[in-house]
């Protein structure tokens, strides 16, 4: 009789337990656009990324004509054997075509993770000398920026309040530049992960922990829906597989993507990268605020099956692996 | 080209050593109190290595000594330049946030700074959070705090300090609980860490990182407050350092991979470590001789001004060096610097840098 209740309320907490991670998932707003547009280009070298990305930018239509637009970089550490960052050379080519195509200002920011020193990781990775080249974009360390209260809107975490740059929330259009890497925490890094960033370390220290204690793949669908993405710029042409975000060899995927929802160019990218959407845990939770599902995907330039490679991926991570075979573009 | 050492004559009839590519200057070069054969030798020194036959013995040491002696004055006049102008915009500077405050209160200490704007800011449960009302108080910036008012020992200082102490020992790495503990030693194995030792998070109920642990070590030796927790702080630090030396944001290896160290995070350690780390002398010297190679080409006022701090405590012969590539980097971006990285320079371009350890007035 005692076994038999102790089964029961283990049965009734399991439940429970699932009841309320479903509850959760309701608590992502619906902002999934009837239809995402995506597209990918080939390009093999740095130096081609300026005719890239006006092309790129002209598939995907980016509405910055007036706007005050901030890039968000993947600038987290640097190391000259890793493909760790967005490329400067990316950056700037983007800079330029942003003002091209009327922007009013475009402002270039991040709160690198794992650094307090951002002068010398400017420095060191070489975007401090493109910034200083072009002169038409300014950097805000987000790390030590002003900050403005924002209530969280999931309940995904435990956080009472969300503390984001108030450069962050000033400005009309976020497009975010992640680098295509792998991640041995969350599996991958693209768009979604890349908004980690945009806390301000000098309030949740380096690296920003607490993001997680109260669970990656919660803490970045979190900041998708305080921080919405307008656009997304990845830089493909050098991408890391294995143990990324810092440690992974190179993979040169040859390729930029270039896309107006954030769930849609994460969503692309894995397929790219041999890894099925569905299986990264963030992104079926982000599912609501865009466009997980091919068939709602308006794909421009490449094939994915043209540009499609396999990615090395930790043990942790071989359940997301895709079956190419059965790809379909 | 080789640089040579030619001994001609000077139009006025002076004897002078010239460099082969360099003409005979038409004005004077020195003052006119040091213009004599000797002086003119001093550029035998500066210009070369090749020592010319006819500049004897004794004329080439007293020419090296002087050589020294003005270099030395013109570096001293210029550090002082360089301080007094890093001073004038760190008080034109306003602060936002705490360790601006801090830092700045640090750095004007003896320039009649009044740490009631700090002690304003304090917390009701007793400690610093990173911008007054934002979030709560945290380890790192109650430990900057307390180390900025280290110096006012007034009753409402001393009071702050008791409160601060408090609420300091109350935050802790959440891997010091024992079911934590068991987690990551049994299944949570993917960062090497020994979680026995713990110190402070950045943020409440996350685990010990080395820049709060670091600085909260310095606040209870700054104040020389015995603490239970400093003896397992100090071992976790030690334990947290990467293989190759030196310390990175608060683990050494992940999966299998040595992380790279962070100059800042080195520099807090070894300031924390100068007294409490016997039988890791190697560590230490791997560490110091890592901050100090690091930095080597960089430019980066932040980085240096923490370097000198902590190569200075440890009397490396490298933070001379250092030194005086803060001076010119400073000198070249000083419009550019944020108030915390200004304070951080002139701690650091005192006489003596600033160790965090200086006693009460």
């Amino acid at each position: 009789m005692k076994r038999r209740s102790i089964v029961s309320a283990a049965a009734l907490a399991a439940t429970a337990g699932l009841a309320i991670h479903q509850s959760h998932a309701s608590h992502v707003p619906f902002r999934r656009p009837r239809h995402s547009h995506v597209a990918i280009l080939r390009c093999d070298r740095y130096e081609r990324t300026s005719e890239v990305v006006a092309r790129g930018l002209r598939l995907v239509s980016p509405a910055v004509q007036g706007k005050r637009v901030l890039l968000k970089p993947n600038l987290v550490e640097y190391s000259p054997a890793a493909p760790i960052n967005t490329h400067p050379m990316l950056i700037a080519a983007v800079i330029d075509a942003l003002y091209g195509l009327g922007a009013a200002t475009v402002i270039v920011a991040e709160g690198p993770g794992h650094v307090r020193d951002t002068d010398l990781l400017l420095h060191e990775s070489g975007l401090g000398a493109q910034l200083d080249l072009l002169k038409r974009a300014d950097f805000v360390d987000l790390n030590f920026d002003s900050v403005t209260r924002v209530e969280p809107g999931t309940g995904l975490t435990e956080l009472k309040e969300l503390w984001l740059p108030t450069t962050v929330k000033s400005v009309d259009v976020v497009i975010s530049m992640p680098k295509i890497k792998t991640h041995h925490w969350a599996g991958v890094t693209l768009s979604l992960k890349n908004s980690f960033g945009i806390l301000p370390g000098g309030v949740y220290g380096w690296p920003k922990n607490v993001l997680h204690w109260q669970g990656i793949d919660n803490s970045i669908v979190e900041l998708a829906v305080s921080v919405p993405i307008h656009f997304v710029i990845a830089d493909g042409i050098e991408a890391m597989e294995g143990n990324g975000p810092l440690h992974g060899p190179m993979r040169r995927l040859g390729c930029l993507l270039f896309a107006d929802d954030p769930v849609a160019a994460d969503a692309t990218c894995c397929r790219l990268m041999g890894i099925e959407p569905r299986r990264v845990r963030h992104l079926q939770m982000a599912s609501p605020l865009g466009n997980l599902d091919a068939d709602h995907i308006e794909q421009r330039g490449e094939a994915i099956a043209g540009v499609l490679q396999r990615f090395e991926l930790l043990p942790q991570f071989t359940h997301l692996r895709r079956d190419i075979n059965r790809e379909s573009p | 080209m080789p640089r040579q050492c030619d001994i001609g004559r000077h139009p006025a009839g002076m004897r002078r050593c010239v460099h082969p590519t360099q003409p005979w200057p038409r004005t004077r070069t020195t003052s006119p109190s040091l213009e004599t054969a000797g002086t003119s030798l001093d550029e035998c020194a500066l210009y070369g290595s090749v020592i010319p036959q006819s500049c004897d013995g004794q004329d080439i040491a007293r020419s090296l000594a002087r050589t020294v002696i003005i270099r030395t004055r013109i570096i001293v006049i210029s550090r002082v330049m360089i301080r007094r102008q890093v001073l004038q915009r760190l008080t034109a500077t306003a602060s936002y946030g705490i360790e601006d405050t801090a830092l700045g209160l640090m750095a004007l200490r003896n320039s009649g700074a009044d740490p009631r704007a700090l002690l304003d800011t304090q917390h009701r449960a007793g400690g610093w959070s990173a911008i007054p009302n934002v979030g709560p108080p945290n380890a790192f910036h109650t430990s900057l705090a307390l180390l900025a008012i280290r110096p006012f020992q007034t009753a409402s200082v001393r009071y702050a300090a008791g409160r601060a102490f408090e609420r300091l020992s109350e935050l802790r790495g959440v891997e010091s609980h024992w079911l934590w503990q068991w987690k990551f030693r049994l299944f949570d194995r993917q960062v090497r860490f020994d979680p026995l030792k713990s110190g402070w998070p950045w943020v409440p109920d996350t685990v010990s990182w080395v820049a709060p642990t670091a600085l909260s070590i310095l606040a209870f030796q700054a104040w020389r407050r015995e603490s239970r927790r400093t003896a397992p702080a100090i071992a976790m630090l030690l334990d947290r350092a990467c293989p190759q030396g030196g310390w990175n944001a608060g683990n050494s290896v992940v999966f299998g991979v040595d992380l790279d160290p962070h100059p800042d995070f080195t520099a807090m350690a070894l300031l924390a470590l100068r007294d409490g780390s016997r039988g890791y002398e190697a560590l230490l010297n791997r560490s110091l001789n890592y901050l100090n190679a690091r930095l080597e080409g960089s430019c980066s006022p932040y980085s240096l001004a923490w370097a000198v701090m902590a190569l200075s405590a440890h009397g490396h012969e490298g933070a001379h060096r250092l030194k005086n590539r803060l001076e010119r980097c400073t000198a070249a971006k000083l419009d550019q610097l944020p108030r915390r990285v200004l304070a951080l320079v002139s701690l650091a371009l005192e006489d003596i840098p600033f160790t965090f350890q200086e006693p009460s007035r």
